[in-house]
């Protein structure tokens, strides 16, 4: 009887973990003071083959202006319905955004990497300001960008 | 042994009947998720009024030689400074639906602020 029990323990100590498919993960992208005005940002992810693969979020609601995202803007074509519901006010220079999604557990170490474009106004485009691999170790790690944010994080 | 094995099968396949419909579910009903946006601060000081490019090629914004543009629906010409919209700060837009995109899991309220 114990060994039946400690069999069970077992088999379901093995399979639970293999439910637990998503995650809360935070996003946290602080702005350098460029001395500039708010910035349009979109956060997506590529897979493993540098395909694109969605959109996670859009700061700054004018779709007029989304093509000067323009690595994310060739990807999508700007089309509404993948930043549907997605979709917030743009960040102003030194200011931190903070997103918090739940994001499926297969995103992380299975080479998809997330990519930031950025465009402010009377200033250079920068797509790909920020590219950084999904991986459990790179949690908590801050990633400088090219010329706008001054860093970018996630973490669990 | 017949019946520990009877029982870890019946362990496993309860087990799998309950995690496969969750796992199929994932990213392809909308509906069940819904995103709260929450937006702290003022979040549109300095909001991007970026110039129009609608009539050329031209994505670089820093020239500033485009502003020609016939855009029905620009609110927000260079020379108006009334175009920035009042700040919704501390006000919660409600729940909304992401793109069913395969990377949000259903059910999550996802949250967003500036500070």
């Amino acid at each position: 009887m114990k060994s039946t029990l400690a069999l069970l323990a077992l088999t379901t100590a093995l399979t639970l973990p293999g439910l637990a498919v998503a995650r809360p993960v935070t996003l946290t992208t602080t702005l350098s003071n460029y001395g500039g005005d708010g910035a349009y940002l979109v956060l997506y992810v590529t897979d493993p083959s540098g395909a694109y693969a969605g959109t996670l979020w859009m700061a700054g609601d004018k779709s007029k202006y989304y093509e000067h995202m323009s690595d994310w803007y060739r990807a999508t074509g700007g089309d509404p319905a993948q930043i549907n519901g997605i979709t917030g006010a743009s960040v102003g220079a030194g200011r931190t955004l903070e997103i918090t999604l739940d994001l499926q557990d297969a995103l992380f170490d299975a080479g998809y990497t997330l990519h930031i474009d950025a465009a402010v106004e009377d200033m250079r485009d920068s797509p790909r300001e920020v590219s950084v691999p999904l991986t459990a170790a790179g949690a908590g790690q801050a990633v400088a960008g090219r010329r706008y944010i001054a860093n970018f994080t996630y973490g669990f | 042994m017949k019946s520990t094995l009877a029982i870890l099968l019946a362990t496993t396949a309860v087990i799998g009947a309950l995690g496969l419909p969750a796992l199929s579910a994932l990213g392809r009903d909308p509906g069940t998720t819904a995103v709260t946006v929450e937006t702290v601060g003022n979040a549109t000081d300095g909001a991007i009024r970026l110039a129009s490019s609608d009539d050329d090629d031209n994505r670089n914004v820093s020239r500033g030689d485009d502003d020609d543009d016939d855009d029905d629906d620009d609110e927000c010409d260079d020379d108006e400074d009334d175009c920035r919209r009042p700040a919704p700060a501390m006000t919660p837009t409600g729940p909304v639906a992401p793109p069913a995109n395969g990377l949000f899991s259903p059910g999550a309220a996802p949250q967003v602020r500036t500070n």
